[in-house]
């Protein structure tokens, strides 16, 4: 396996990393980017980190709401209903 | 308002609470003002739930009206954050994330990440100014298009693009950064 010695200039890459990552880039472009990771190691990383960040993400900021809250909204809704059927 | 359009609703719209809280938590930063954000969400969805369109997309549609009340309600009371945007922020992040790879921080930097606690992620996503930290939360944790993002937050989907990018990159930087510092820790004998 080659070392990769240059850094990847492909800033098209980067700059497209995350619209292909959203599922927001053309399909034209999707297996062009697709074909490109598979040779350079460098964006290879670049997804791996970004993929980890959204992970990470989306790990952290996972809430739970009080049952409290589920409680209170029931009851406020229960009020809307009979404000309005009277 | 009959007993089952009540029903309806519930069954439909209930479920969303736990992420509806947790985008709450995000915009008010205090679990306080994210429960009265979210009352009054789901009042407001159920008073207007005749205006809902069965089978169209009902959690864009609870997130638009979080999204409406929280500026409406406690967008002027927030106290600004410290990060702004900067004029051509996309560029250099895309030099710097090409630079970073060059010296193989990636990698390093891939693997300490992991480690970092849940209150260092929301801090550093409490630091970013809010337009884009919404939209960074909207696409990176709840994973909406950007067109619904664009509906969500009532702004173009240029406007959108821009606070998603600036956004990330802002807070990619942060958490390079406590990663690396991680690392570091990590790594010293």
């Amino acid at each position: 396996m080659s070392h990769d010695v240059e850094p990847c200039h492909c800033e098209e890459a980067i700059k497209n990393l995350w619209l292909y990552l959203d599922s927001e880039i053309e399909a034209v472009l999707v297996e062009r980017i697709k074909a490109h990771i598979q040779t350079c190691q460098t964006c290879r990383q670049e997804l791996a980190w970004e993929e980890r960040v959204r992970s990470l993400l989306r790990r952290s900021c996972t809430e739970q709401a009080p049952e409290e809250l589920r409680v209170q909204i029931r009851h406020r809704i229960t009020v809307i209903r009979s404000a309005e059927s009277s | 308002m009959t007993e089952s359009n009540q029903e309806t609703f519930e069954e439909q719209a209930m479920p969303f609470l736990d992420q509806l809280y947790g985008a709450a938590m995000r915009m008010t930063r205090n679990p306080t003002d994210a429960e009265d954000l979210v009352q009054e969400t789901y009042a407001k969805a159920f008073a207007s739930f005749h205006q809902y369109k069965q089978g169209t997309n009902l959690r864009a549609w609870m997130y638009r009206i979080l999204t409406n009340t929280f500026i409406n309600t406690y967008r002027k009371q927030q106290r600004e954050p410290k990060i702004s945007g900067s004029e051509n922020i996309e560029d250099w992040q895309i030099h710097r994330a090409a630079s970073h790879t060059a010296e193989g921080l990636r990698s390093a930097e891939s693997e300490a990440i992991d480690l970092l606690g849940d209150s260092v992620v929301k801090d550093a996503l409490a630091q970013l100014p809010e337009d884009f930290r919404l939209a960074v939360y909207l696409a990176d944790v709840e994973g909406f298009a950007y067109k619904e993002i664009a509906e969500i937050m009532d702004t173009p989907l240029g406007t959108v693009m821009s606070r998603l990018h600036r956004g990330r990159g802002q807070l990619r930087e942060m958490l390079a950064d406590h990663a690396r510092e991680l690392g570091m820790k990590v790594e010293a004998p």
